[in-house]
């Protein structure tokens, strides 16, 4: 039953928010309160169904894990449904059927016109990341990828601010060059792959990973390229960031909450499942670049969020400042270094969509987010400026916060890898202080002076649960590292092997029911097999 | 109860505290909190009274607990990287320990009295309380890591606690600036961790101290770069959290907070963890000469560069912050020349003196209904009795009048900045220097608040009077303290006039942890050049220029600030300068903040909106005409984007495949 249920698994938790999207959709028109309640019913359940995984995970193992094996298109073309998980994806699963019940229930108030067509895309939007999540299949991917792009359209689109149009357009122009050359890339792989002798034409990325990293370093490098210039654009990088403040400033709440807290993570992520394993000696000869981009994007970012006005624009850069912190861990191959850029994923999921529902709030009371609008909000809604303070201390990696540890390690392992780059990626720590403080400063301290201000109301009792949660969790990941450095461990020490030494990445699918061959082989490649 | 358990608890009870002040005990009276706040102080100070005398005392092993494991990673290698979460204590920490919690308890009973006008008074003794966690974390760290979860986390609740009053924007602004220059500090001690795992592999103090220990001397001369830049690393985290130049000026801001906090966290603790960190890696530092002169000179311009800031100052606060700033540069020399003893010995000391002037400051301004400027004061004495002696007593120690406190500890650290191994005549004249500022500053001050002519106005003078017991009491504890706390580190040249032998009290009780630093610097350098003649003689010069200072200054202010005024004037365009603070803001502000600010705006305007904007917008319009004329029309716009599409692929097929 177990086995049925984990072969299973990872496609139903793909197709249940599709289901989810068409109940609400089917449900009558004026039930807004229903349609909301039948949408987060819905993510609750895929989020129990996720914790399946996470009870049944072998953390020794650095396969994929529940994968299953479906034809798709037609045969001779090598192109299948194959789905599995990982350490790395794993954790980002959980972070993303928890955060899609928090942003819905988030969007009760947020969101007041066409709520059942928000829903609807927002579920679908939910499917198609855990969809990229999973995909072991290049075309799969490539699929679930771009479907992201369609939901996320129209909730700027529709959903957002005055320039929503032209930042909804720029969002998905960029990030569909970017695709466009990755499509590329695959192609060419997979016709090199298909005409190798022996082999017959795949997009199977298990089969791939060897096929590519076997090509000469030039031809490495172009795909290299090709492929971390479409992950780097949705990271995003520095200088392929300026359509994330756009983005970020005309999405409404909910849309902000899920690009910072789980679509920019889709392009560190593709960095680290196809950029670096499948272009080992390539991702070494070009890691000095990333690094010193991720380096750029730390301070660049940093000091460009310190003078804005906009608080949401603020929090944007914050972003480009953080994913740097994410890259320049990622490329310096050290354990430290990938397990930090790993948990920084989740802590900057976590402290910075706390950031933009708490924008959120005030934004719906007020209507501004400018910041000379505020000033003194500690008076009239105390209970606000403390979780304000928590995320922020979670933002500015605080010890005692996920992000402490995350920036830490990925500090750690950069350094160890660099010092140079090290000690100038912790200048970002500094920075990091002092936009954040800046921001507090201007928003909750201070005289309460504007009487359109004093008569705010504090957080309602449903945005408290959110924020409170969030805020909980900040402090969690701050002690309690353990659980998910278990997880990740096997896939990083796998991923440091390969591309240090440069060799192939090894993966193989493990498929429930069939696994007790694979035990020993497998427990076996973690302690260092690949000689 | 097991040692283990006490330690734990000694940690855990602060939390305890904070956590139920904050959430549970929100809507009780004000004497239930406060009663559970120092509740939660004060048995840790028992607790570690139990384990100071216990075993901590009886042997030289420290007592350990290992909680859990923070970070665990398993490296390519096959061997683990565990970083736990473990806790520590032994002569040094349960020194600290005695000082943090047995302080903090006087200044909880304190602050109960001091802050009884507040609406939620919850929510500071929540910051206090989690403040003593932090710093007992701080203190009590087995591994670097715990020690920096306890740094910074200091460094937060004295933001928090700076900004307490946060309707006043200066008060959160003076918060934000203290909390970030203690950032550009953490970056230090940030740099010194990942410096440890490169050479040593490890953060943990007992590791490191055991490999330090086995290496050969070839290979402290190899890694001498490294080994350098971990020395100067830690030393600008010392610079942060201990306030020495050139981080020092959150320090005289933080005063905004309410006066309790000033004492117990701008004086007696947090701002001495540079001394500790110092003290707990003393064995490393002393391999790296270069890193030890830069701490004295560092320790010695502090010293004197905020004592001549102290002689002008008119805010009663103000004077006493830059005073802590002077001191902590006499404890940093003290470890720089390598008396890390009498670096720890001070920061006892003067925990005990500076926070009884605080809160004697604090007496009085909670006397004065907010008033603080000394120029409006004077003739205190008769009104409040038991604040104007106990200030008295303090500054007596302070100044080092012989037999109190001050006067022992701090002409040993003058002594040893003549005679320890990395000791000058120059470290110690620039500590005689400041010794002579302080005492001028400290009996202008005392002075001006308590002798001559009341400068009061009517109105607050018809309320004057001195403060109930819970402020008092407190009062009387340290003033006892400050008067007899110095005999631990007795001079040596005294120890023999009264048939003494071997080393003083602090020494030896320190010796488990200093030791390793006190063989290193006997095999690198011999043992130190001092004599009892030398001893006499720079103890008689101290003592003589001490008598001179507080004469002169006494003399100077007894009837009012206006013969200080006069004097002043003798000096032209150097009062005001000092005045301003030698204008060392403005400088920071000027050639650092101002040129990052005008950066950001650059990045903003030109790098973002300017350029890759430029590109990003402009790109595709030029590619899109580009076709256009190529084509020569503009059909429908379906077949242009088709064309470029086509265009871009073959190219990109090019270079992929050529």
């Amino acid at each position: 039953m177990i086995d049925a249920i984990s072969q299973w698994i990872l496609t139903i938790l793909i197709v249940l928010p599709l289901v989810g999207a068409g109940v609400v959709l089917s449900l009558p028109q004026g039930s807004k309160s229903l349609q909301r309640n039948v949408a987060v019913g819905f993510s609750v359940v895929e989020l129990l169904l996720s914790l399946h995984l996470i009870a049944h995970f072998v953390p020794s193992y650095s396969s994929f894990q529940f994968a299953q094996v479906l034809p798709w298109l037609p045969a001779d073309m090598g192109i299948k449904y194959i789905v599995g998980v990982d350490g790395v994806s794993l954790i980002l699963i959980l972070l993303t059927t928890i955060l899609c019940p928090v942003i819905l229930l988030s969007s009760y108030s947020s969101i007041e016109d066409k709520v059942k067509e928000f829903l609807a895309l927002f579920l679908f939007l939910e499917s198609s990341m855990i969809g990229a999540l999973v995909s072991l299949d290049l075309v799969l991917f490539y699929v679930f990828w771009e479907a992201m792009l369609i939901p996320m359209y129209f909730i700027i689109g529709v959903w957002g601010g005055k320039d929503r149009i032209y930042a909804t357009t720029k969002f998905v122009i960029y990030t569909v060059v970017g695709s466009l050359l990755m499509l590329v890339a695959f192609s060419y792989l997979y016709y090199v792959h298909g005409s190798m002798p022996g082999n017959s034409f795949t997009t199977n990325l298990t089969e791939l990973y060897a096929t590519a990293a076997s090509l000469p370093l030039d031809t490495q490098l172009w795909l290299f390229g090709a492929t971390a210039l479409a992950f780097a654009i949705k990271v995003p990088l520095f200088p392929f960031h300026t359509w994330l403040p756009d983005a970020h400033v005309q999405a409404p709440t909910p849309g902000s909450v899920i690009l910072a807290g789980v679509l920019l993570k889709m392009g560190t992520y593709g960095l680290m499942r196809f950029s670096i394993p499948m272009f080992p000696a390539a991702a070494h000869y070009a890691a000095p670049l990333m690094m010193t981009l991720g380096v750029i994007g730390i301070v660049y970012g940093a000091l460009i969020a310190w003078r804005q006005t906009d608080i949401k624009k603020l929090v944007a850069y914050s972003s480009v400042s953080h994913l740097g912190f994410v890259v320049v861990g990622m490329f310096s191959f050290t354990e430290a270094g990938l397990t930090g850029a790993v948990y920084q994923m989740v802590n900057h999921g976590i402290s910075t969509g706390a950031l933009f529902l708490l924008i959120g709030v005030i934004y719906e009371r007020r209507h501004t987010r400018e910041m000379s609008d505020f000033g003194g909000l500690a008076k009239v809604m105390p209970l606000y400026s403390f979780y304000l303070v928590i995320a922020t201390l979670g933002s500015v990696a605080l010890p005692s916060t996920g992000g402490f540890i995350g920036e830490w390690l990925i500090l750690a392992g950069t350094f160890q890898a660099s010092p140079v780059f090290g000690a100038l990626a912790a200048s970002g720590v500094i920075l990091g202080a002092i936009y954040m403080l800046w921001m507090v400063l201007k928003v909750i301290w201070g005289p309460l002076t504007n009487p359109e201000n004093q008569k705010l109301t504090d957080v309602t009792l449903r945005e408290s649960v959110i924020l409170g949660f969030l805020s909980i969790a900040i402090f969690a990941l701050g002690f309690g590292s353990a659980p998910i450095l278990e997880h990740t461990q096997a896939t990083i020490v796998n991923l440091s092997k390969s591309v240090t030494s440069k060799r192939p990445y090894r993966a193989t699918l493990l498929i429930p029911g069939q696994a007790s061959g694979f035990a020993t082989t497998e427990s076996l490649s973690i302690d260092g097999v690949s000689k | 109860m097991s040692y283990e358990w006490m330690l734990t608890l000694i940690v855990a009870l602060p939390l305890l505290g904070g956590i139920l002040n904050g959430f549970f005990l929100r809507k009780v009276p004000r004497t239930v909190t406060t009663i559970v706040a120092t509740a939660c102080v004060a048995i840790p100070f028992f607790l570690g009274c139990a384990l100071l005398f216990g075993p901590i005392y009886s042997g030289s092993t420290p007592v350990s607990v290992n909680l859990f494991n923070w970070i665990s990673l398993k490296l390519v290698s096959g061997t683990d990287f565990v970083i736990p979460f473990s806790l520590t204590v032994d002569r040094l920490s349960a020194t600290l320990v005695l000082i943090i919690t047995g302080i903090g308890s006087l200044i909880h009973i304190y602050a109960g009295e001091y802050m009884h006008s507040e609406k939620g008074v919850y929510r500071f003794f929540t910051y206090l309380n989690l403040f003593v966690f932090s710093m007992l974390c701080l203190v009590l760290g087995s591994n670097m890591l715990v020690t920096f979860l306890g740094w910074e986390g200091v460094g937060v609740c004295s933001y928090l606690l700076i900004g307490y009053w946060y309707e006043e924007e200066a008060n959160a602004a003076a918060g934000m600036k203290a909390f970030i220059a203690n950032r550009v500090g953490d970056f230090g001690f940030l740099m010194a961790m990942f410096f440890s795992i490169t050479l040593f592999g490890s953060i943990g103090y007992s590791d490191l101290a055991a490999k330090v220990g086995t290496l050969p001397a070839e290979w402290f001369v190899e890694h001498n770069i490294e080994l350098t830049l971990l020395g100067l690393s830690v030393l600008l985290g010392v610079t942060g959290k201990s306030a020495q130049l050139p981080l020092y000026i959150w320090l005289p801001d933080a005063m905004a907070g309410p006066t309790p906090v000033s004492a117990l966290i701008h004086a007696a603790t947090m701002v001495t963890a540079g001394i500790y960190l110092m003290t707990r890696m003393s064995f490393l530092l002393v391999h790296v000469p270069v890193v030890m002169y830069t701490i004295a000179t560092i320790g010695g311009l502090t010293a004197l560069f905020a004592a001549t800031i102290g002689l002008v100052q008119n805010d009663i606060k103000k004077v006493l912050a830059y005073s802590t700033v002077s001191q902590l540069g006499f404890m940093v020399m003290a470890c720089g020349v390598g008396a890390f003893q009498y670096g720890v010995a001070h920061l006892m000391t003067h925990a005990f003196f500076k926070a009884l002037l605080f809160l004697g400051a604090g007496s009085v301004i909670h006397a004065m209904h907010h008033e603080q400027d000394i120029r409006k004061m004077g003739g205190l004495l008769g009104k409040l009795p038991i604040t104007g002696i106990t200030f008295i007593i303090g500054t007596l120690a302070i100044i080092g009048v012989p037999g109190f406190s001050g006067f022992f500890s701090k002409d040993e650290i003058l002594y040893y900045s003549w005679s320890g191994t990395f000791g000058s005549p120059v470290f110690w004249a620039m500590g005689a220097a400041a010794a002579a500022c302080t005492s001028f500053y400290m009996v202008r001050l005392t002075t001006l608040v308590f002798f001559g002519q009341s400068r009061v106005d009517h109105h607050t003078a018809e309320h004057l009077h001195e403060n109930p017991f819970s402020i008092t009491i407190p009062l009387m504890i340290l003033a006892v303290l400050a008067i007899v706390g110095g005999y631990i580190s007795l001079p040596h040249a005294i120890m023999h006039v009264f048939g003494m032998e071997g080393d003083n009290l602090i020494t030896k009780w320190l010796a488990p942890v200093t030791g390793q630093a006190f063989e290193t610097m006997k095999n690198l350098h011999g043992e130190h050049h001092g004599s009892s003649a030398l001893e006499w003689t720079l103890m008689g010069v101290s003592t003589a220029v001490m008598l001179l200072m507080s004469g002169f200054a006494f003399n100077l202010y007894k009837a009012g600030p206006q013969g200080g005024e006069r004097f002043a004037k003798m000096f032209g365009p150097l009062y005001p300068l000092v005045l301003d603070k030698w204008r060392v803001d403005e400088l920071y502000q000027w050639a650092i903040i101002n040129p990052l600010k005008c950066v950001g705006d650059i990045f903003y305007k030109v790098g973002d909106r300017l350029v890759i904007e430029g590109i990003v917008n402009n790109g595709p319009k030029l590619l899109r005409d580009a076709t256009a004329a190529l084509s020569g029309t503009n059909s429908g716009l379906v077949r242009t984007y088709l064309k470029l599409m086509f265009v871009a692929l073959i190219l990109l097929g090019l270079f992929l495949f050529v």
